[in-house]
């Protein structure tokens, strides 16, 4: 099902977004919440695995071209920011209450974290951006949450290597002021 | 200013500051605006952007299929055994032409951290690839692919999970139990090496087709857990590892000795021999699993001999009351093979019984009160007794003792746990054996009307605990209608008997009405409305008479808006018209008769409410609005005057988002604006002092998403976004947290559509 309101959004059908987001959304949830409550000890929890797996489970690769693919990745990359936020907010409001409670994607957020790269801030500094320039925003998602290579993101957006390549430096600036600003 | 600042990113340093002076020379603001973003380019080396960036991408591509066929180091991937958030197990081979061999090359999404985590790896992979035992599989050799992702080579196990292995062959107690101790045997070997599994489970422990049991994985829990073994103390409740098998020391988050190992040997023996898992669980959800293992002792099972004390000696919750050593577990098996007495002893029932007791305190005090009811029983049974032997007149004594301790014992005990949580099915008891014995006794005094009333008013108490909305009660509708109806039989026999007693008549008008709301429940809108409708003449005529309180007036009221909301749900808008008007009218009455009665000008709030929703519902919106506004004005005094009272305040922030939502349709979306604000801001005040509250929050999500609407509407997308984000937020965290609300979720789709739009 998945599959065909991929293709029909690819085509053109705004609706199927509407119908695709809550599915696609549901499933990274489901994978993220299993991964921990059944998994091994020695998975850490990678976001962008997520994305990976949430696309080979629910897509028939057969049946879609590389823009439903790119379009899937869009999403499904904005879901996990999605999901990373709502965690990193919780465990902070739970820090603040004393009794810090590690339920979930710890890994992925201490994974910012040890680059110091401060998830909130970025989150708001994407908004930021989003407001400015879209693909920019898009860019860095993929990046960051979907775990794409600049190659896959042209691929993605449909723009040449090059022009990625230069969007991504610009977000990249923007993105350093806006987060060394807040400091 | 993109197109400046990315051709400027193109050129190199030198030349940047040429280009940029001729591309802005009669712009200084864009000029500042470039240098200002340009001054935050870093070299290369120091791009933590990057390097996170770069991370994800490796992240991922651990796990991707398209490694197939590919190399890594002399094997070639052949095809994808598994996979999971710690990466994928790919089958591999070696193909020297002389020999073949197949290995599991599990490719490992990277930790963090650069060289010493690599040198610790590379340490521990030499400890793990000593290992060298027929029961333990190989770790041959590891390192990383060129895309940097690390790998591990390990013996490739062809077999079958040991539980499945033992249940597809059938095998007998004894052939499991033999099987075990090899596997001990292996775990011994390890422990003795200094190397600790940390993750023994079934799906651990393969047992090829040769019957040879292997452990898989040793060691290799800690080695991918960058080299900790206390996987951050002071955070963790349930650390990363299988929790069914988890020891209790492993779910506080403390680090893992050999006596860990010793508890999952014994999780997996109990689930060998018994075939079930040692805790009763209602739900698979983690935190859940985590408190049993913490708490609850593992169900016993009726082993056959020592069995039961053998598995739950390996499995007690404090480390150093389990076996010393895996070798002591196989010995102890052993003796219980050989029919010798075992090391193993059962609890004792103190310790035990002590540690119920401090568990369950709640359970034990609802224990203590169940027995004081079975105490009501023995007591009328000796007044029974005594009846037989015609000592009347002590006889009488006891009867109205036995008929004050029944009614204390449905109303002052039943009410004084009301409270307690868990306590629902003890009230219901209480209350079932109160209502047993009054009934006894009514059957003995036929003729006693105070005896018929309490009688009534037992059953109408049943009833509520049996079924009663927003308060903790059994669910049972069906039992709930049957015991209100039963008080209204008695209360109509009742009113037949005495016309004239007001009180009978309201009692049996209460009757009706919880019937009216229990079929409501039952989905069955027509009789509920039908039974709604037979009160109104009894309550006119109950209120025409009326000199002084009131009360009569104001439920003749309740019973209109009641009638007018029902006929709304069931889309008779001229029904939810007219009888709202009739609610307003007598309450506009009564507000006039005493201005100071906060009760009456709350309900006359909510008729301006209703009567509001079912004008705008009726087509006229300017005139909904007139009536909104004149609700919010008379909640906002109630507030001024009663500011800690948190309905009240519920009820103005309603009325705030009605006003709002009539201005934003009329399309003044200041007006609206101003009325959303409000209404989030009285939101965000009342989350702030219970932040517990699930209805606070979701208003308040729904307070987000008005605000963020005014802001797409008027084309802030930013603000928006960001509104509409936290709402998200909000709900996301509601939906797991609490039960399954199809409201929430749908909320949420809502959201998911709106925040789509904007992006697009």
């Amino acid at each position: 099902m998945v599959t065909e309101l991929l293709v029909a959004w690819g085509e053109g059908d705004k609706a199927a977004l509407d119908d695709l987001m809550p599915v696609v959304y549901d499933e990274l949830r489901r994978l993220a919440q299993n991964y921990l409550s059944h998994e091994r000890p020695d998975h850490t929890l990678q976001t962008t695995a997520l994305v990976h797996e949430a696309y080979l489970r629910l897509i028939d690769q057969k049946s879609v071209n590389w823009q439903n693919r790119a379009q899937f990745f869009g999403i499904a990359a904005q879901m996990m920011r999605r999901i990373l936020i709502n965690h990193a907010t919780d465990r902070n409001a739970k820090k603040r209450q004393g009794s810090a409670t590690r339920v979930s994607l710890d890994d992925a957020v201490s994974f910012f974290e040890k680059r110091e790269v401060d998830l909130m801030a970025l989150d708001e500094a994407l908004n930021g951006l989003a407001a400015l320039d879209p693909q920019q925003t898009q860019i860095v998602e993929l990046r960051f949450f979907g775990g794409l290579t600049i190659e896959e993101v042209s691929e993605v957006l449909g723009i040449s290597p090059a022009t990625t390549k230069r969007e991504w430096d610009s977000a990249k600036l923007w993105l350093r002021r806006q987060l060394s600003s807040r400091r | 200013m993109k197109t400046v600042l990315s051709e400027a990113l193109d050129l190199e340093t030198g030349r940047r500051r040429q280009f940029l002076d001729s591309a802005c020379a009669d712009d200084a603001d864009l000029r500042a605006e470039v240098d200002l973003l340009l001054a935050h380019q870093v070299d290369s080396e120091n791009d933590a952007i990057e390097e996170c960036a770069a991370d994800a991408a490796r992240f991922r591509l651990a796990q991707d299929v398209t490694r197939i066929g590919s190399r890594i180091g002399a094997y070639k991937i052949v095809r994808e055994i598994g996979h999971g958030g710690m990466g994928t197990v790919y089958l591999g081979e070696r193909d020297d032409k002389q020999y073949r061999q197949q290995v599991a090359i599990k490719l490992i999404n990277p930790g963090l951290g650069g060289e010493t985590i690599r040198r610790r790896f590379h340490n521990e992979m030499q400890i793990l690839a000593d290992l060298n035992h027929p029961n333990i599989a190989r770790l041959f050799d590891g390192g990383q692919t060129p895309d940097g992702v690390p790998y591990l080579v390990m013996e490739y196990v062809e077999g079958s999970p040991i539980n499945h292995y033992c249940n597809d062959r059938n095998l007998s107690t004894e052939q499991r139990l033999k099987l075990f101790c090899t596997v001990c045997d292996a775990v011994q070997y390890a422990h003795q090496h200094l190397v600790i599994h940390r993750d023994i489970k079934p799906g651990n422990i393969l047992v090829t087709s040769e019957g040879l049991p292997k452990l898989v994985d040793f060691g290799i829990a800690k080695l991918l857990h960058n080299g900790k073994s206390i996987p951050d103390a002071t955070a963790t409740v349930m650390p990363f590892m299988t929790p069914q098998y988890a020891s209790p020391e492993q779910v506080y988050g403390l680090s893992a000795t050999t006596a860990t190992d010793i508890y999952s040997l014994g999780v997996v023996l109990y689930e060998l021999l018994t075939g079930r898992s040692p805790y009763r669980l209602k739900s698979r959800v983690p935190h859940e699993l985590a408190q049993a293992i913490l708490d609850q002792e593992p169900q016993r099972q009726r082993l056959k001999g020592d069995l039961d004390n053998i598995v739950l000696m390996a499995m007690r919750k404090e480390p150093q009351r389990r076996y010393a050593s895996a070798q002591q577990f196989a010995e102890d098996i052993h003796r219980h093979l050989d029919g010798l007495p075992v090391r193993a002893r059962q609890d004792t029932f103190s310790y035990r019984a002590g540690k119920f007791i401090r568990r369950r305190k709640l359970a034990v005090a609802a224990a203590a009160l169940i027995l004081l009811t079975l105490l009501v029983g023995i007591i009328t049974t000796a007044w029974q007794a005594r009846v037989a032997r015609a000592e009347r007149a002590r006889a009488e004594r006891r009867f109205n003792e036995v008929r004050q301790l029944a009614n204390s014992i449905v109303f002052e005990v039943h009410d004084a746990i009301v409270n307690l949580p868990g306590s629902t099915q003890a009230r219901a008891l209480i209350v079932e054996r109160g209502l047993n014995y009054l009934d006894s006794l009514a059957q003995d005094a036929a003729g006693d009307r105070g005896l018929q009333r309490e009688l009534a008013a037992a059953y109408e108490k049943l009833g509520a605990v049996q079924y009663t909305p927003s308060v903790a009660h059994l669910g049972d509708l069906e039992g709930a209608l049957q015991s209100h109806r039963k008080a209204a039989a008695l209360r109509e026999a009742l009113v037949a008997a005495n016309p004239n007693n007001r009180d009978y008549r309201r009692e049996l008008l209460d009757s009706y009405w919880f019937i009216a709301t229990l079929l409501g429940k039952q989905g069955d809108s027509q009789r509920e409305l039908q039974m709604l409708r037979q009160q109104l003449p009894a309550r006119q005529e109950l209120a025409a008479a009326e000199k002084t309180d009131f009360v009569d007036r104001y439920n003749l009221a309740g019973t209109y808006a009641y009638i007018g909301s029902l006929s709304m749900k069931m889309g008779d808008v001229q029904g939810a018209l007219e009888n709202q008007r009739e609610a307003l009218k007598i309450r506009e009455t009564l507000v006039a008769l005493d201005p100071n009665a906060a009760r009456s000008r709350r309900a006359l709030t909510i008729s301006y409410e209703y009567l509001g929703l079912a004008t705008d519902l009726a087509g006229d919106t300017k005139g909904a609005l007139e009536l909104q506004q004149r609700g919010l004005e008379m909640r906002e005094s109630l507030v001024a005057a009663d500011p800690l009272n948190t309905d009240l305040r519920l009820m103005l922030i309603e009325s705030h988002r009605y006003v709002g939502d009539l201005f934003f349709k009329l399309g003044d979306l200041q007006q609206a604006s101003a009325h959303y604000q409000k209404q989030l801001s009285m939101n965000e005040e009342m989350v702030a002092a219970d932040p517990a509250n699930a209805q606070f929050q979701s208003n308040k999500a729904v307070a987000l998403t008005k605000v963020g609407d005014i802001a797409a509407r008027s084309k802030r997308t930013a603000e928006a976004l960001s509104k509409y984000n936290e709402a998200f937020r909000i709900l996301e965290k509601l939906s797991t947290t609490t039960k399954q609300d199809i409201s929430i979720r749908q909320d949420l789709n809502d959201l998911w559509s709106k925040i789509g739009r904007l992006n697009q």
